[in-house]
């Protein structure tokens, strides 16, 4: 298993060469593949990587010779986010996962969404483990163009979650996010949830409008969401 | 009509009530072997599908039934004896490998799948759940959830807790809810995997999980080295040695006996020409101890320590890695006083282990143990008898101190089994 699968898209590349100078090659896309361990398992194992990668038909096969060459391949990686502002004043960058062998769907998914909404979508995410961030250009001075990004930035979530994938990998379910929830997980699940969060929190003080799309009152009996008579006649509903 | 005639009625129309969800033919009256660690059950149920189990709970919640969920049945006597056992609940039908994504890493199983089925499946393509638990031809995936067992590849790979990425569980109230996900990486939400590990089947029972593989090794190798006892401390010392290295070891185990020699076990996992190198590094740090064999299934040798004469007690204990060689000399110590007791313990890197000690009587256990427990919990360890005598379990609590988090635990209890119908008082503080 190796330590790390990083993969950038062509936008990507050109943000990072031009912030960096990683000395990365001009291409559609590139994979970086990091192993540790004892140096010589390193070295047997990198024999394989390197013929997995050709037979996959990479077109150009890396392996950095120096701690420097390394160091300025990840700093690159690194860069990448931030890198963004030499080829767009605005973006917003989503954290959704998918399964591994989803990739290659997704990504020509988002690719198709992008020319849709007519936005740039730049991808520097962790491949090994499905982890993407999408990056969503734009430029808020053009009106209507961040409430379209925005809306492409939740497509793709939604694609994820199509895939079979989560809606955040590493960055969590916050105020944005939560609308989403119900996408991922079903009433019963959320309920569960709910009463663990009521166990720690009862009076439902640390931050109360986050990760559940509908806060659920602590108060009320433990067990699946009874709704109220109103609800039940159609008089009232519940938002 | 007495109230007891009435309770009777009220009984056997649960019983009725159970036996139409679930199908007469899978309801029987319990044997004497389906005592649930001394306390006789009435019957075994057992579903064929998550949402029948469901149900089943259901039912059994709105009758106030006790439940115990068994597995394989290999750790049901772990924890406290249920204060009641109505019903066993058994998931022996739901043993089903629901979806192997070998592309993807990971796999989706039943609960009552047996860990050796569950690898079988896995390494028809080249895959395993990178963990080792105790009787893996008996245990269940449900059972090993449950009772937190994993084994020596922590050291490597992590614990359940690391490996487990989805859950499927079934509450009291018949709810069916999933937490996390089939994707190895996901923050979505509470991580509901987590909380249902450890947790001996009070909260909820686990129907099914999803858990992150990894390739199986390309070759293994053991490297052992022995001392006389009671040398046990230059192992100890070896086995920080290997710990503080830069080696990638995949798991490392301290065997010290009362009697017999002791033995340190570090097992590497690699290519051929990373195993060598290994090897050589160890062996430059091991100058000065004596190199053996490893003994036939030197990874399983924990399972030893449930083998033996009575009266005995099997603990899980744990220290930290740099206070094991102090942990053997406290085993010596309170195991000394004449008669003496025999002990063994299987100690695993990175601190978590197994001890086992025999006496004449229960009476000189309860003393030896509770000086024990007192000392590891002064030093911030655990010390949780496992497999117990019943007159030592009522006179020493199974767990030891819960901390502060007791008041904790049981709101969350409360809120998943607000009947208190599961495994009602098998978990801390009697949970």
């Amino acid at each position: 298993m190796p330590a790390a699968i990083e993969m950038m898209d062509s936008l990507a590349i050109q943000a990072a060469e031009a912030a960096v100078h990683a000395h990365y090659p001009e291409c559609g896309g590139l994979l970086l593949v990091e192993l540790d361990g004892p140096a010589a398992e390193v070295q047997a194992l990198m024999t394989r990587v390197r013929e997995i990668c050709a037979s996959c038909g990479a077109w150009e096969i890396r392996v950095a010779q120096s701690e420097e060459e390394r160091a300025a391949v990840w700093k690159g990686r690194k860069a990448a986010f931030a890198a963004m502002g030499r080829i767009s004043p605005n973006y917003i960058v989503q954290d959704g996962v998918i399964p591994r062998t989803a990739l290659p769907q997704v990504m020509t998914e988002i690719e198709r969404l992008s020319a849709q909404a007519g936005l740039r979508v730049a991808n520097v995410f962790h491949a090994g483990d499905g982890n993407l961030h999408p990056l969503v250009l734009y430029d808020r001075r053009v009106e209507g163009q961040e409430g379209r990004a925005e809306r492409l930035s939740f497509s793709i979530l939604e694609l994820c979650v199509k895939a079979g994938g989560s809606i955040t990998g590493e960055h969590g379910v916050g105020e944005e996010k939560k609308a989403f929830m119900s996408v991922m997980f079903a009433e019963p699940d959320l309920d569960t949830m709910q009463r663990v969060r009521c166990a720690f929190d009862p009076e439902r003080l640390s931050n109360p409008t986050k990760v559940f799309p509908r806060p659920r009152l602590c108060a009320e009996r433990p067990g699946p969401y009874q709704p109220h008579p109103l609800e039940t006649a159609g008089v009232a509903q519940f938002f | 009509m007495s109230p007891s005639s009435s309770n009777t009625q009220q009984a056997e129309a649960a019983w009725d009530e159970l036996a139409a969800v679930v199908g007469p033919e899978h309801v029987r009256p319990a044997l004497p072997g389906d005592a649930v660690d001394g306390v006789p059950a009435s019957r075994v149920i057992e579903p064929g599908t998550e949402e029948t189990l469901a149900r089943v709970l259901a039912s059994a919640n709105r009758a106030g039934l006790a439940v115990v969920p068994r597995g394989g049945g290999t750790k049901l006597d772990w924890g406290h004896p249920p204060r009641r056992a109505d019903l066993v609940l058994s998931t022996t039908r739901l043993h089903r490998v629901l979806e192997h994504a070998w592309a993807d890493l990971t796999a989706t199983v039943e609960a009552g799948c047996s860990v050796a089925r569950f690898q079988a499946t896995l390494a028809e393509h080249g895959q395993r759940l990178a963990l080792d638990p105790l009787w893996p031809e008996r245990a269940t995936i449900g059972g090993i959830l449950a009772t937190g067992d994993d084994g020596p590849l922590v050291a490597r790979f992590g614990s359940l807790r690391d490996l487990i990425i989805g859950v499927t569980l079934a509450l009291p109230d018949g709810t069916l809810a999933k937490s996390g996900g089939k994707v190895v990486k996901n923050v979505a939400g509470y991580d509901l995997p987590k909380l249902a590990t450890g947790s001996f089947g009070t909260l909820a029972v686990i129907t099914q999980a999803v858990f992150r593989l990894h390739p199986l090794p390309h070759e293994t190798r053991t490297l052992t080295f022995t001392a006389s006892p009671p040398a046990v401390e230059p192992l100890c010392e070896l086995a920080l040695a290997v710990q503080r290295s830069q080696l990638a070891f995949v798991a490392l185990q301290v065997r010290a006996a009362g009697s017999g020699p002791s033995g340190l076990d570090v097992g590497f996992e690699g290519t051929g020409a990373g195993l060598d190198s290994q090897e050589r590094a160890v062996l430059r740090l091991a100058a000065g101890v004596t190199r053996a064999d490893p003994p036939p299934l030197v990874w399983r040798a924990r399972e030893e320590l449930w083998r033996g004469r009575e009266p005995a007690v099997t603990a899980k204990f744990s220290v930290l890695p740099a206070e094991l060689a102090e942990f053997c000399a406290m085993v010596r110590e309170v195991a000394a006083p004449p008669p003496s007791l025999a002990w063994s313990l299987v100690a695993q890197a990175p601190g978590v282990g197994h001890l086992r000690l025999e006496a004449q009587t229960g009476d000189s256990l309860v003393v030896a143990l509770a000086r024990l427990r007192a000392g590891v919990e002064r030093r911030g360890g655990t010390l949780a008898l496992l497999r117990c005598p019943p007159d030592v379990k009522a006179r020493l609590d199974v767990w030891g101190s819960p901390g502060d988090s007791l008041p904790l635990m049981r709101c969350v209890k409360a809120q998943l089994d607000p009947a208190g119908i599961l495994n009602p008082g098998r978990f801390v503080g009697g949970i």
